[in-house]
């Protein structure tokens, strides 16, 4: 059981850093920011204990936040969809197709899970992160809510595609 | 007592949760006044080491434009030198004078609805929070925390970011606001119906500011609306600076600037 714990903690730094470093700085449209580490919520393990879920997804967006300069704004995001992943995988990933320590990979649960139940939390997370910035609800945001979690859907299918065989 | 412990057992996925995201949410609210919260100013000694790092790639394949960009520069400044000496008139009101400090931008961002940019100029070298922050071809923002060695910006390119401007034809003042998403513009609301104003005018800053000199170049006015229920204008401007390439900029202060804004604090702190 402490295996996964030991591993995400190490995968934090990597993929704060691939973020910070290469995601943020690439500027593909004014519309378009992904935030890939969404990753490490949507493949941590159903069963891990709730209050690690929480501290984990609070850490990741507070180191995030430190790195774009302003606080606060990723780490409610990331903590609201580390609360709604246990209700959001009871309705989108088919029951009992995972063991107790199991991540969630495209390989282990299906595309067509993987697709809906990633796609769920990364609107949610692009949802809540983008009207606590703007503070109102347009258009324009709209465009970039569904713009960002495309792309950020469609980066988070290629993590996929390195995951190994188990 | 009983029961309580009961409650908290049953329920401490949500409680942890809405300790947590409280904290979050204040940890946001907090962090939207203008001074910097200590947490932001102890991580940017850190941050910007890393971020000090990566900018070394970008720095290489930007040498050829800001070897342009600086040549152009110096260009102006020998004409400015030569017509400064050449014209010297007791008319002239110079009210302030101000520092300038180079520095580079590690990092920066324009995509956010809030941005900021950080710089490699700290404390060591003079930089205080409240400074300002210009190019040849605009404003930047504000300094907004230093650390040892780095300082954060506020871009012009943020929410609370308000510059005063004025027309550079006839001197009238008016407020520049972003408005998010584009970064190449920026806007003006509420301004007066009477002011003749035509695209194409130039808008620079104005003389009121304690954080910029009068007249640095700000950008041109690229579309008047009229504003149906009070007949304002809301003005968009096409911003001079490209903020997704800004590399080199200028810290300035002024002494007689923080004496302008420290008499101005008492006579509000007196209302």
């Amino acid at each position: 059981m402490n295996k996964p714990f030991i591993k995400y903690l190490g995968l934090l730094p990597v993929y704060v850093l691939i973020q910070v470093v290469v995601l943020n700085e690439v500027l593909f449209s004014a519309y378009i920011n992904p935030f890939l580490y969404v990753v490490l919520i949507i493949s941590l393990p159903l069963k891990t204990p709730k209050w690690f879920l929480l501290i984990y997804a609070f850490l990741l967006g507070f180191f995030i936040d430190l790195f774009s300069g302003s606080l606060g704004f990723h780490s409610t995001a990331t903590i609201l969809i580390a609360f709604m992943k246990p209700f959001i995988s009871k309705i989108t990933i088919p029951y009992n197709i995972l063991g107790e320590t199991d991540e969630i990979t495209l390989k282990k649960v299906g595309n067509k899970a993987f697709i809906t139940f990633s796609l769920f939390l990364i609107l949610i997370h692009n949802s809540c992160l983008f009207i606590t910035e703007h503070l109102s609800v347009n258009l324009a945001l709209f465009g970039k809510i569904m713009a960002s979690s495309l792309v950020t859907l469609i980066i988070v299918l290629i993590t996929q595609l390195f995951q190994q065989d188990k | 007592m009983h029961n309580l412990i009961r409650f908290i057992k049953l329920n401490q996925f949500l409680l942890l949760l809405l300790i947590i995201e409280g904290f979050s949410v204040f940890l946001l609210l907090k962090n939207n006044s203008y001074q910097a919260n200590t947490v932001i100013k102890c991580s940017a000694q850190y941050t910007g080491f890393i971020h000090n790092y990566t900018t070394s790639l970008s720095d290489y394949i930007a040498l050829k434009e800001t070897n342009n960009y600086l040549i152009e520069e110096n260009a102006k400044l020998h004409a400015l030198l030569k017509n400064e000496t050449s014209f010297s008139d007791s008319t002239v009101i110079r009210n302030k004078r101000y520092h300038y400090y180079p520095a580079k931008i590690i990092n920066n961002s324009v995509s956010k609805r809030n941005n900021f940019i950080t710089l490699n100029k700290g404390i060591r070298h003079g930089i205080k929070e409240g400074m300002g922050v210009i190019t040849e071809q605009g404003v930047i923002g504000i300094i907004r925390s230093v650390s040892q060695d780095y300082a954060i910006a506020i871009s012009l390119l943020h929410q609370k970011s308000a510059i005063g401007i004025q027309l550079k034809k006839n001197n009238h003042n008016g407020i520049l606001k972003w408005e998010g998403f584009d970064y190449k513009s920026a806007s003006i609301n509420d301004f007066p119906n009477h002011i003749p104003i035509v695209i194409g005018d130039t808008i620079t800053t104005n003389s009121h500011s304690t954080f910029f000199p009068e007249g640095v170049l700000i950008g041109t006015v690229k579309n008047i609306l009229k504003n149906e229920g009070d007949g304002y204008f809301d003005v968009s401007i096409r911003l001079f600076e490209d903020f997704n390439q800004l590399n080199y900029v200028y810290i300035i202060h002024s002494d007689e600037a923080a004496e302008q804004l420290k008499l101005e604090q008492t006579m509000q702190a007196d209302e």
